[in-house]
């Protein structure tokens, strides 16, 4: 059963017939919350061209502004609007590698649908949802060609992390000539795109078809493979022979509570939760057996899109209860409203001003319980902010088997551990010279995505993607650096 | 409870101050990580104002002999009762200092209370309670602190 979303009327000027948002069809959320296929179902043909239409072909289009990556909104739109999707797909591609993520995971709502004109009357035009219709006709029926590389340089760059900025990287360096090797600790290529973001938001034969397209083009990925551990930055450079690296390993370290009873059996950070059931196939049980627990009561604390994605799946896990334990009121919620709302309607509990206090154990060292305490607003400090505050008293035991923590997540020391002159910030992500040019303490060596910026987002990482391989570029023709 | 005088409650809380001033210069000179080591230093220099207020207090006191108004107490977030029992090594992270940092406080806190509950004498019990309130203060900074961190953290 599928519905679709009622979404209101939106103004549209110029004596124009209003045409409202087209609302996207979606899985019925009773049923949907107990499977992992993609909740959300893409627009039909006849929808995308309707939504289309109510794009204004503004002469000064704010949308653009809006993107990180600069996307050329206005003609992609106007290429769907005389139906050569095609030729769509091709503009957005000028400036992202990846519309089929981007359609599904960008936070549009804050970023190019926030400056379209129409939100300043009504709904904005959803350009992600045109953007994944134009993603997945492609998909649907073929079409485009594998780029084409320019003749080989001879040089050889090393790409750490075949996430969605090393993805971004190797795309562009391959493009430019050079030969291009990723490592990839994990055994999938993707990062956060396959071990993170759950299947039911971002499926991932998505990633997996252009991981393809990468490896056509000449890309060599070698996963299982640890750089710090199997083989250093250094050795890489001094003894394989690559002319720089670039290095986007992602911030995947979880900070942890410090409560006592988080070494308990059933604590576990949200990314070790999401890998067990992305990559381990956990969501694919009894198929695919994997050393998780059925869990019949889960505590997530954190409010962010990862502790969204952590609970949901939980749910689909077959959990009866799965709650979101989150100390700060509704409105702080870090993660996105559409998360939340999904999550809301599947049937997920929220405890908020809720503050996890201690994890209970039983005999055999288990989970059965999470003593939390209640919080209230208390009263506004000198920035006018109302934190909250323990409600003396308040005590009470969540019973659960299970608690995820999705508090955040930091760098791994890892690489600077093992890479002399790899200069750190203060809050311990790499040292660049500036986010454009990616350029770290190290010569040769490049930096960008999570491990520079700390947690962000796909797009902004697939960006650093794209500048450090221009720079890298550059760096192969004059051997140039800065110096601190 | 004994009787006590007014100075040997002050010496009592420099004291304390003193014990944290030497707590925090130790862990900063094992700290590997740079902005721990300074983090902690700074706190450091903290103590010594603070230690530097109580010598003004005494003096205050012994001029006039009454007990200065107090600023008021601040109300907990509660962090400082749940976060577990930090050692700060040369691993320690900034994290770890403000866990450190609340428990001290919050232990000096809960002890001058405790003695003004103890005090017979009203001088005594309110010298004690305006030390509580200032430490009720100190705790709050580092618990909003510690809230800062959590929100950068948690928004990711
Ligand atoms: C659960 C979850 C949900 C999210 N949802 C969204 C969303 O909806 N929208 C959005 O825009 N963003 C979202 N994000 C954030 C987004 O996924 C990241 O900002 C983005 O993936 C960062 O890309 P990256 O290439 O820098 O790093 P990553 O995607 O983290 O990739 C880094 C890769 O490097 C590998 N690696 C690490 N260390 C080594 C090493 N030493 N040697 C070799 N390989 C190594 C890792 O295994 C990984 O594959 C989400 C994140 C999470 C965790
Ligand atoms: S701002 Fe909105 S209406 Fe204008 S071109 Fe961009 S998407 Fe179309």
């Amino acid at each position: 059963m599928t519905e679709e979303k009622k979404e209101g009327q939106a103004g549209q000027g110029g004596g124009k017939p209003k045409v409202p948002r087209q609302g996207m069809p979606e899985q019925d959320p009773h049923v949907r919350a107990r499977n992992f296929d993609e909740v959300t179902l893409g627009y039909t043909e006849e929808q995308a061209l309707l939504e289309a239409s109510r794009c204004l072909q503004c002469k000064k289009p704010f949308c653009t502004t809006g993107c990180p990556v600069g996307i050329d909104i206005k003609s992609f739109i106007g290429l769907i609007q005389s139906k050569d999707y095609l030729a769509a797909l091709a503009k957005i591609k000028e400036s992202s590698l990846l519309p089929a993520v981007c359609g599904r995971v960008c936070p549009q709502e804050m970023q190019c649908e926030k400056v379209c004109i129409l939100s300043k009357k009504g709904d904005s035009v959803a350009i992600g949802r045109l953007e994944r219709f134009v993603a997945d006709f492609q998909a649907k029926h073929g079409g485009g060609q594998i780029p084409k590389a320019a003749a080989p340089t001879g040089k050889k760059i090393a790409i750490v992390g075949a996430g969605p900025s090393g993805l971004t990287a190797a795309f562009d360096l391959t493009v430019m000539g050079h030969k291009v090797t990723v490592f990839e600790a994990l055994h999938k290529a993707g990062g956060v795109l396959v071990y993170g973001i759950p299947e039911f938001r971002l499926p991932k034969a998505i990633v997996e078809r252009e991981v393809k397209v990468l490896e056509q083009m000449g890309v060599e990925i070698k996963l299982n493979y640890v750089i710090g551990k199997i083989k250093t930055i250094d050795q890489l450079m001094e003894e394989d022979g690559f002319d720089a690296v670039y290095i986007c390993n992602g911030a995947g370290l979880p900070w942890f509570m410090g409560i006592p009873g988080e070494n308990l059996n059933g604590v576990y950070s949200a990314n070790e939760f999401l890998t067990r059931s992305n990559l381990m196939k956990a969501f694919q049980f009894p198929e695919f057996d994997t050393p998780i627990k059925r869990f019949k009561n889960v505590a997530v604390v954190g409010g962010g899109n990862v502790a969204m994605d952590a609970v949901r799946t939980a749910l689909r896990l077959g959990a009866d209860n799965a709650y979101i334990v989150y100390r700060r009121s509704q409105d702080e919620l870090p993660a996105r409203h559409e998360e939340v709302e999904h999550a809301m309607h599947e049937g997920v509990k929220f405890k908020l001003l809720t503050a996890p206090v201690k994890v209970l154990g039983n005999e055999q060292g288990w989970v059965k319980g999470l003593e939390c305490i209640e919080m209230e607003l208390g009263e506004p400090d000198d920035s006018g902010r109302r934190r909250p505050v323990a409600k003396p008293g308040s005590e009470f035991t969540l019973e659960v088997d299970a608690v995820v923590v999705s508090i955040g997540t930091s760098s791994n020391p890892l690489l600077f551990q093992t890479t002399p002159g790899l200069g750190q910030t203060k809050k311990g992500y790499i040292e660049v010279e500036n986010e454009q040019t990616c350029r770290t303490t190290k010569k040769g060596v490049f930096a960008g995505g999570d491990i520079v910026t700390g947690s962000a987002t796909v797009i902004l990482a697939m960006g650093a993607g794209r500048s450090a391989a221009k720079n890298i570029d550059q760096y192969l023709k004059t051997g140039e650096w800065w110096s601190k | 409870m004994e009787e006590i005088t007014l100075r040997e409650i002050i010496d009592y809380a420099r004291i304390n101050e003193e014990n944290a001033k030497r707590f925090y210069s130790e862990a900063a000179e094992k700290a590997s990580a740079e902005n721990v080591r300074a983090y902690l230093k700074h706190l450091a220099k903290e103590e010594q104002k603070h230690i530097d207020h109580l010598n003004e207090l005494e003096k205050k006191v012994d001029k006039s002999g009454k007990i200065p108004k107090s600023h008021g107490v601040a109300k907990p977030l509660g962090y400082a009762d749940y976060v577990g029992k930090v050692r700060l090594d040369e691993t320690a992270s900034y994290q770890d200092v403000l866990k450190a940092a609340m428990a001290k406080e919050k232990e000096a806190f809960e002890s001058y209370r405790k003695y003004a509950a103890l005090s017979d004498d009203e001088k005594a019990k309110a010298l004690f309670l305006l030390l509580a309130d200032e430490e009720s203060r100190h705790l709050r900074g580092f618990e909003d602190k510690y809230d800062d961190f959590m929100r950068e953290i948690e928004n990711n």
